[in-house]
């Protein structure tokens, strides 16, 4: 045999061995743990992959024997094969490990039946990935189903990717909770601006931002430089198109968890809240968005008197003027800026006639806080009200827990709402009577739709 | 610079599986005078690389991100050329000979793209383009 083929069979041997390992994890996971019908779903498709691939790596070998010349080309084509096995391979642990004993299910569910209601969207599911970062935004996956489809077309009589379907990555610490997996919703963004393609509604905003704002420099730059310009900008539409996308679908809620989260990661007030940096724009700016809309759905009124620090802190950074944001290439902040309005008219076109929640909110608070004052699952009014309870259970706990935790500390005996450990008992039931009723209402819903029909 | 995300190699990825694609129809286009792949194939990158040279933002997802067009760029090759290549070979200019020597210089071509993205999916993330720092030195 030449040496060259040799190789060739080498590498192809390895990839199968290691293509068989996924597979074979997948399948025994499967049969081991119980998991959301999304994740079995993907599971089957990596399992399915996995046999077309094999199938496929015999074939390369195959038609190297036939054209030995081409040998580098088949071993370029077995490399890349190999690697969007290893990226497929991130994705796989992180999803066994999103089994229902480490989710919040009922807010999982909660989430789905949202984003199913959304246009063009209906059917839509999600597949849990635990993750190891606390940060729910460093978790990128968002080009995986681009990238499946790819891998599809590529190898010969793979399955299609599942229809529809998103990953949400959960820190593994936070699977028993709800405040902060409010966060969940602008990964979900993510997912909606890629499964609708909305990047290519943008192109050309994008464009016509540059050209006006940057001129003739624009103009006068290479191929590959004005790509950048434009993705650079993509980029940064494309994570406010999240923030007021999760904001629309759940409400303030969103605006509480990410200060908590920045909070916690010790981001808040620093003078990098003016900075847009490669991924990001500035929180300053991302505040101000957060509070036009909150004021424009009516939500400001109903939550500027809290007594928590929050509203205070989404008014104050989004009080920051735009002259203060910073970037290594200052140019690209005016043209970014530009795309405001683009950006607000795509979420609104996104989510349709979707009611943004402030009136159930408005009907429900006081119930679901005496509910949680007492202890009480919040659940027991379910159906009974004008708007649905579920649409408002998120907010109204999300407050009580922000002001008025001490009170419900205070009314349980030798509870002290200044001991730390006393507060985050207390605020741990909370969430768990929150998403208990969560889950309440799903099912009386359901089993009232089955008695309908 | 940072290590490339998962999202990032994603997307030279998705450039490499293309380029496989398109050069494996090509191949059975130069072995078996199997037509339609190719065309398909050839058709797609014709387009992207159409609106890539006029500054636009390719439809195709294959070129439609930055490190996909970088990669372009990475090969040194004037997108012009590749498009009078690709056009020569979708509008059947000359004999089946030269017709074949067409195709193995776009597999030639299309061999490299897809190694070249294998390159820049390993190496860390080059930030900003040169041509950006120049623009924002100037202003």
């Amino acid at each position: 045999m030449p040496d060259a083929l040799s190789g060739l069979l080498h590498d192809a041997t390895a990839v199968y061995r290691f293509v068989d390992f996924i597979c074979a994890f997948c399948d025994r996971k499967e049969s081991q743990q119980t998991y959301g019908e999304a994740s079995e779903d993907f599971f089957d498709y990596v399992i399915e992959l996995g046999e077309s691939t094999r199938r496929f790596l015999q074939s390369i070998v195959d038609e190297a024997k036939s054209d030995p010349k081409r040998i580098p080309i088949y071993r370029t084509n077995l490399a890349t094969i190999k690697k969007c096995w290893a990226e497929l391979h991130v994705f796989v642990k992180p999803a066994a490990d999103g089994h229902s004993l480490q989710t919040p299910t009922p807010f999982l569910a909660f989430m789905e039946q949202q984003l199913s209601e959304l246009p063009s969207l209906a059917g839509a599911r999600i597949v849990i990935l635990i993750s190891p970062e606390l940060n729910y935004l460093q978790y990128q996956h968002s080009k995986l189903k681009g990238f499946a489809s790819e891998l599809s077309r590529t190898i010969p009589k793979s399955p299609t990717f599942p229809a529809k379907l998103g990953f949400i990555a959960i820190p593994f610490s936070q699977g028993g909770t709800v405040f902060t997996n409010t966060l969940i919703y602008h990964e979900l963004g993510h997912f909606v601006f890629e499964e609708l393609n909305k990047r290519r509604t943008l192109n050309a905003a994008i464009t016509s931002a540059l050209t006006r704002t940057l001129r003739n420099a624009y103009t006068s730059l290479g191929y590959d430089e004005k790509a950048w310009c434009r993705s650079q900008l993509a980029i940064w539409a494309e994570e406010t198109f999240c923030d007021l996308f999760a904001l629309w679908v759940s409400g303030p809620a969103y605006s509480f968890a990410s200060i908590e989260l920045l909070s916690l990661l010790g981001m808040l007030g620093t003078s990098g809240a003016k900075d847009f940096d490669s991924e990001h724009p500035p929180f300053a700016f991302r505040f101000s968005e957060h509070y036009d809309q909150l004021k424009k759905h009516k939500w400001w009124a109903a939550i500027e008197s809290m007594s928590a620090d929050h509203p205070k802190l989404i008014k104050e950074m989004g009080a920051v003027d735009p002259k203060e944001y910073r970037y290594e290439f200052q140019e690209l902040v005016p043209a970014f800026l530009e795309l405001r309005d683009a950006i607000r008219d795509l979420v609104k076109t996104t989510v349709g006639n979707r009611d943004p929640g402030f009136e159930a909110f408005k009907e429900w608070k006081s119930n679901v806080h005496e509910h949680l004052l007492h202890g009480i699952v919040p659940s027991t009014s379910h159906g009974k009200g004008k708007q649905p309870l579920a649409a408002a259970l998120i907010n109204s706990a999300f407050c009580f827990y922000l002001d008025s935790l001490a009170e419900l500390v205070k009314k349980v005996k030798d509870l002290d709402p200044s001991i730390v450990e006393h507060r985050s008992d207390i605020a741990r039931r909370v969430e768990m009577w929150t998403l208990k009723a969560l889950e309440d209402c799903h099912l009386l819903s359901r089993h009232s739709q089955s008695q309908a029909s | 610079m940072k290590g490339s995300s998962s999202e990032t190699r994603m997307k030279y990825l998705s450039l490499a599986l293309f380029a496989q694609r398109t050069t494996r129809a090509l191949i059975d286009f130069v072995r078996n005078g199997d037509e339609e792949p190719m065309r398909k194939s050839l058709k797609e990158a014709l387009t992207s690389l159409r609106q890539l040279s006029h500054g636009e933002t390719s439809n195709v997802r294959s070129f439609m991100y930055y490190e996909q067009v970088k990669t372009l760029h990475d090969m040194n090759k004037a997108p012009e050329e590749i498009i009078a290549l690709l056009r020569s070979l979708l509008d059947r200019k000359g004999m089946q000979r030269q017709q074949r020597a067409n195709a193995e210089k776009a597999i030639e071509f299309f061999h490299e793209l897809e190694k070249q993205a294998l390159l820049n999916c390993e190496r860390p993330q080059e930030e900003i383009p040169r041509g950006i720092r120049q623009l924002c030195q100037t202003r």
